[in-house]
């Protein structure tokens, strides 16, 4: 769970980053004060988090960009608006996928926050649906796609392998409630769900482990 | 005597505001628990969002004004998550001055 619980801060502390470089260019006002909103949301989750590592007897990096548990794929600016509102879809997504799956965990501290992480995720999500139905309906359907398949690619294997021993044991000891299949299969099923009732019809391969660092959590292409 | 000091500290701390609504962080619902024994302060203390950037002056306020209390030497903070705040937790009547603020709450 240690490392899990690492990497979510840091992703999290990553992606707050992200999305604050978004307030100031995004394609709408709505949506650059949303960025904004989301950010700020991203980086208290962060700071939230790290406490409960150090309940855990883990020293961790909570200032500016956070420690180095985070996807490739955060290791810079998100590149267009595609990227950010795949980023806020799949990135967020999986990331809150899990969150979720600790609402009720033995990790007291980690069931405390997950509440409160899901009720202001509710936003993040409502807004990155929203975003990927109007961009799934103009021309940017095509490159939109590709930055979902691509942030996938990542996303998908932060859980691990289906058999991942540090996710496995801490379904055992009652600290996560779902397997890393199960989280991967509810991502899977959310996501070609969303773009299917736009008429485009994906699919999300099943990822491969070639590549994956389990001690950052981090796939490297 | 616990009993009356936290009624007098409750209501002590109706004079912090938060910054960014001129509402009390007791109005709002921020105060969630506040327990003394012997000059020790243990406050139970949540935020609306957990990006909140006004945490540390709201905990500032706060241990400033209940160290102005004769019978307090020392205030011990805890951020607690659980129970969520929503806004069912903002008072009835902050809601009024919040109305009347064009807030909607």
């Amino acid at each position: 769970m240690k490392t899990l619980l690492a990497s979510l801060a840091d992703n999290k502390a990553a992606l707050g980053r992200r999305y604050a470089e978004w307030a100031v260019s995004a394609p709408t006002l709505e949506s650059a004060v949303a960025a904004a909103a989301m950010a700020q949301d991203e980086l208290g989750h962060a700071r939230s988090t790290y406490p409960v590592l150090k309940g855990l007897g883990v020293e961790a990096n909570e200032d500016g960009f956070g420690g180095d548990k985070r996807f490739a794929l955060l290791d810079e600016e998100l590149p267009d608006w595609n990227a950010f509102i795949a980023a806020n879809l799949v990135v967020d997504g999986v990331l809150t996928t899990f969150v979720a799956s600790c609402v009720d965990s033995s990790l007291t501290p980690m069931a405390q926050r997950a509440k409160k992480i899901l009720q202001e995720e509710g936003s993040h999500r409502a807004h990155g649906e929203a975003w990927a139905r109007r961009l799934l309906r103009g021309e940017q359907r095509d490159p939109f796609v590709a930055r979902v398949l691509e942030t996938w690619e990542h996303a998908s294997r932060w859980v691990g392998p289906d058999d991942d021993a540090e996710l496995a044991a801490a379904v055992e000891a009652g600290e996560v409630s779902r397997t890393a299949a199960e989280q991967r299969e509810l991502m899977r099923s959310w996501l070609t769900d969303l773009l299917a009732a736009e008429g485009v019809t994906i699919t999300l391969p099943e990822p491969t482990f070639g590549g994956w660092d389990a001690e950052r959590r981090r796939w490297q292409p | 005597m616990s009993a009356a000091v936290e009624a007098r500290l409750w209501e002590a701390l109706t004079e912090v505001e938060d910054p960014e609504i001129p509402i009390s962080v007791v109005h709002m619902g921020l105060i969630v628990a506040i327990a003394y024994a012997d000059g020790v302060v243990d406050l139970k203390l949540t935020f609306t969002a957990m990006g909140c950037p006004a945490m540390e002056f709201i905990q500032d306020d706060i241990r400033e004004r209940l160290l102005a209390e004769p019978d307090v030497d020392e205030v011990r903070i805890e951020i607690v998550w659980d129970p969520v705040w929503t806004r069912k937790m903002i008072r009835e009547e902050a809601r009024e001055t919040m109305r009347g603020l064009g807030i909607v709450a």
